[in-house]
């Protein structure tokens, strides 16, 4: 079937989602890279340095999302295509692992995630674009890494 | 007044503790007769108003009206048109198929334009919009031999090669995963926040 992708109402809803999602990521502070950064750093804790904040963000947005799926689940399908593009993929395997790990490096490295690596474009700091367009390279390298097979399994989850 | 100078310690030293501690002392009038109330404004007005100003420091109130923003987002993509609101996914798949590629390209432009309309409508929260301080990245740790350009062009390969190889990022496994109750997104989840803690323990990128 035909996704209706092109049609207003489901680009006007992708368009109020990734409103609020910068709007968050603002009020939340998520855009500054040091303060994820004081989240992370646990070594702090016992200097009083740590800053929790980070825990105090993704509990919320977890909880709301949470209502949201079971909600979906009762109504069976979206509101503007005809099925959730639910992963259908659920094993643990390698790459799952060591992609996740690597992550792990390149966050801790800078304290962005993808989410804030591109809403400060709205401000612009220095070197930005580096880590924009180390991050898109990165990301098309992936592509070739990962069993072809395994990204189409995958696909349907993004 | 005594009480707040103990608060304000406390809060500096553990904000969470802190916050229980006073709460529980509060209700049982350990800080004198009459002086309770007090206490709890002032606890309450400096950890959620005054701590909240200040850049760096803990502020519980602004991160959770952040996340239940982020949370209403990934909602509404998700019972609108079925899709999982994980950025490094929307970003990894920017690439043609072009019929799926307009989505992501306005959901990523609100993104942006999201920061940006809220640091003029709420100005002054931390970094970023006409009354913040202006955003920054991470230099280099003083003890790496590599530069700051590279430090950074490093990190972020590592975070679009790990995301696009593990599927997903502090979005799409962290708040999505987890709210879906992923078993995937959970072991992902723990991993990168574990080698996360650990990276910026060894770096000591702070």
């Amino acid at each position: 079937m035909q996704r209706p992708v092109f049609k207003p109402a489901y680009l006007v809803t992708a368009t109020v989602s990734g409103l609020l999602f910068g709007a968050g990521l603002y009020v939340s502070q998520m855009v500054n890279p040091l303060k994820v950064l004081r989240f992370l750093d646990f070594g702090a804790i016992p200097s009083g340095g740590w800053d929790p904040s980070l825990a105090f963000v993704i509990v919320p947005a977890i909880v709301v999302m949470f209502a949201a799926v079971r909600l979906g689940r009762r109504r069976g399908a979206p509101a503007f295509d005809v099925e959730f593009h639910e992963p259908e993929f659920k094993k643990i395997d390698a790459p799952l692992v060591i992609g996740a790990a690597l992550f792990g490096v390149g966050w801790g490295m800078s304290g962005i995630c993808p989410g804030p690596a591109i809403s400060l474009i709205a401000f612009l700091p220095n070197n930005l674009w580096i880590f924009l367009l180390a991050m898109f390279i990165g990301s098309y390298l992936g592509k070739f890494i990962i069993p072809s097979g395994h990204d189409k399994r995958l696909a349907v989850a993004r | 007044m005594a009480c707040s100078e103990r608060l304000k310690s406390l809060t500096r030293a553990f904000p969470v503790v802190a916050f229980s501690t006073a709460t529980t002392l509060g209700q049982l009038g350990h800080y004198g007769p009459g002086g309770t109330l007090q206490c709890q404004v002032l606890f309450f007005l400096q950890v959620f108003v005054f701590e909240s100003k200040t850049m760096d420091a803990f502020s519980p109130l602004p991160a959770t009206i952040g996340g239940l923003l982020i949370g209403l987002a990934a909602a509404v993509l998700w019972l609108g048109n079925g899709r999982i609101a994980g950025i490094s996914g929307i970003f990894g798949q920017l690439l043609p198929p072009a019929r799926t590629v307009v989505w992501r390209v306005m959901f990523l432009v609100a993104l942006v334009l999201g920061t940006l309309a809220a640091s003029y409508l709420i100005p002054g929260l931390g970094i970023g919009g006409p009354a913040g301080q202006p955003a920054q990245l991470v230099s280099a740790p003083a003890s790496s031999p590599i530069s700051t350009p590279l430090w950074i062009a490093i990190a972020g390969l590592l975070t679009g090669l790990g995301t696009k190889i593990g599927n997903g990022c502090t979005s799409g496994h962290g708040v999505c995963g987890l709210a879906r109750l992923s078993l995937r997104s959970l072991v992902a989840v723990v991993i990168f926040f574990g080698v996360a803690i650990v990276t910026v323990a060894v770096t000591g990128v702070v």
